[in-house]
Order: structure tokens, then sequence, then C-alpha cells
């Protein structure tokens, strides 16, 4: 799986990941995502998570997300989803986790 | 490769020592579908779920996964197999020692290389799925035999499986939570695409969620196909497994009758 991390300004990350977010991938996407929001965000700051190359996951990419929603919450940032395959939203909602990430009804893309 | 069917069995022949069980069975299990096997106690379902799981050797006939005759497997390509399967057994099969939680976490820690922080995630998010949230410490000694069950479900979903075999998954449960579970297996073929064997004697259970149904019989398929041809077919052995009738008793009466009196012909009244 590829992943590319920028900086576009101060405060502002931006990662880009490419291919299936699975159980084979996350390992090691793990230690990079986790890695990079710790180095880079502080407080206020705005981590968005490219998934338009990466649409399909099952739930340990479901579960790496909810980490990198802890880590960005613990640095009191935001994190925001960006796009999200219609499948990865329909696994998002099987595992009922809608509302953390902001997706609010199944026609709706996430904040 | 998307339209062939996922198992395909030919002439299929299994045995317990001598005893034949199942006879020359031929069916296919289609992807992303439901397939729901059927018939009442000892008709050989059980012992042809023990065969689409690898855990019973194909002895006379072929079962081929994806074209692949599983004759030819090695032990990798059956490990490999088995990694892309969850199976629900009976009794939720739980490892009595460990927590709920833990039961859930063991195939991703034993199987993945995943941090146990994410791994707590996904356990988390199965248990979840099947409404044991509240249940994820306690041990399975602590848990009613419908929990049980949830929490193997919770454990064979653990690894996101390809295709899933649920053994009686509504036994022991109250309705409601049996038509949630119905739910749950409805839900996981439309949003992950999961090809799905249920084994099953509740009807209700089986009419609402399948694609496709084999009715068994004595070890054979009676008949196989779309839940509406099943329910329009008119052979008598399937219209009484579906109206729920119980077995004729007359031959097996005569038979009984043999065995005390050795055929002979006997007359007797009593008198009052």
């Amino acid at each position: 799986m590829q992943f590319d991390v920028q900086k576009p300004q101060p405060g502002r990350l931006l990662v880009r990941l490419e291919g299936v977010l699975d159980r084979n991938a996350v390992p090691s996407i793990r230690k990079k995502l986790l890695s990079a929001i710790r180095k880079n965000v502080s407080e206020g700051g705005v981590v968005s998570l490219d998934l338009s190359r990466a649409p399909e996951m099952d739930t340990a990419g479901v579960a790496l997300l909810v980490e990198a929603l802890e880590s960005v919450s613990g640095c009191h940032s935001k994190l925001r989803l960006t796009g999200l395959s219609e499948k990865a939203g329909r696994l998002i909602r099987l595992t009922r986790l809608e509302q953390v990430f902001g997706l609010k009804d199944a026609s709706q893309s996430p904040e | 490769m998307s339209d062939s069917p996922f198992i395909a069995l030919q002439k299929l022949n299994s045995y317990y020592g001598s005893r034949q069980i199942l006879h020359e069975i031929e069916c296919t299990i289609p992807r992303r579908k439901i397939t729901v096997i059927m018939g009442i106690s000892g008709c050989g379902k059980s012992t042809l779920l023990r065969h689409l799981i690898g855990l019973k050797p194909t002895e006379a006939g072929e079962m081929s996964i994806e074209g692949k005759d599983v004759g030819t497997f090695d032990e990798s390509d059956m490990r490999a197999y088995r990694m892309r399967m969850g199976v629900l057994f009976q009794g939720g099969a739980l490892f009595n020692s460990l927590t709920v939680a833990q039961n859930v976490a063991t195939p991703l820690k034993v199987h993945t290389r995943l941090a146990d922080s994410t791994i707590a995630i996904m356990a988390a998010i199965k248990l979840h799925l099947v409404g044991l949230t509240g249940a994820a410490d306690r041990m399975p000694s602590q848990l009613s035999g419908g929990m049980r069950k949830r929490a193997g479900l919770a454990r064979a979903l653990a690894m996101d499986p390809e295709i899933l075999f649920v053994d009686e998954p509504s036994s022991g449960l109250d309705p409601i939570t049996a038509a949630g579970l119905d739910d749950l297996i409805l839900e996981l073929r439309e949003t992950l695409g999961m090809t799905i064997v249920v084994v099953t004697h509740e009807l209700e259970s089986a009419f609402r969620i399948a694609d496709q149904m084999i009715v068994m019989d004595a070890g054979k398929i009676l008949v196989a196909g779309a839940p509406e041809e099943i329910k329009s077919n008119r052979d008598p052995r399937v219209v009484q497994f579906l109206e729920r009738r119980a077995d004729e008793r007359r031959t097996e009466d005569e038979s009984y009758m043999a065995s005390l009196l050795g055929g002979r012909k006997v007359e007797c009244e009593i008198e009052e």
C-alpha cells in the first residue's frame, strides 16, 4: 500500500493512501500514519485522510481509522476523511461507526 | 471467476466407518449469496458442512474450491482456504479460559501482524455487531447459550472472512435475538458481499435469509433451488418437511413387529 504525507500549511496534514486498506496492509501503514500525526499535528490542526485511491477496506482498515481519530483527538485536532468510497462507507455503517466519522445517512459523504 | 461458484460438489459420497452418510451429493455454493442447507436431524447436513469447511476429507467424489479440486490441496492450500473462512459451530466452541473479547481477538493475534490496539478495536466492532458490547470482559461460563452463540459468531467474523459457515444460528435463541441474527447475516451479504452457508432446520429463518436452499433427506439432496421453488415443490418428503409433519411411522412399526414376532401372523384379543 502506498502512503504519502504532505504539509500544505502549518497545522494541516494531508495523508494519501493508495491500495487496499486491509489486515495485511494496516500493520505497516499504522506506524507511519500515527507517527506522522504525532510529529506534525498540534492543537487546533486538521488531518485530512484522502481515501480516494483506497476504495477497499476491511474492519482492520476501519479500526485504523478509529486509531487515527483517537490520535488526532488526543492532539485536540480534527480528522477529515475525503474520497471515501461508497463501499467503505457501507462498511463504516455496518460497524455502526457512521456518527463517529460524520456519515449522517446513506446518501451523504463524510463531513 | 465472479459468476463461477465458490464451491462445487460432484458425486460426493461420505462415510463414517462402513456407514454411508452422504450419497452422490451434487451442488454448488454461489458467491455472495446465502445458501441454506436444511433437513431433519440425521439427514447428513452437518456432515456436508464438515466437508465444506475441510474438516472431513473427501473420500469419494469431488469437492472443488474456485475450480480447484480439494483432493489436490496440500497442507498450505488447505490452510489458505481456512484463512478465508469463518465458522460458527453449534455450541459456539469458545475457549473457556479466555474472556469473550479475548476469544474474538484470538484469530487476529494468531494469524495477523496487527497491533494489539487495532485488534482490540476490531474485537469491539465484532462484538457490537452481534449485540455483545457489554459482555466483552465476561468468561464464557457466565454467558447464556444464546450469548455464547453470538460470541462464537463474533469470533467467526474476526478475520472478515470471504465465506462464512454458520451451524444452526437460531437454536437456543429467543425469537427477537434470532431475528436480529438473521438481519446481521443479510447485512453481511449486502454490505460485504460475503458468501454465507447456513445449516438450519428453522424454516422461518431459512426462508427469510436464503438466496438458495438445499433440502436434504437421508443423506441425499431432495431438492435444491430458490426459496420459491422449494415452497412450490410437491415432492411428498419436501412437503412433509415444510409442513413440519412427523415422519410416517408405519414402515418402522412393521419392521419393529417383524423383529419381535419373526414375521409370524398372530391373533390376539382382550376379553373384558
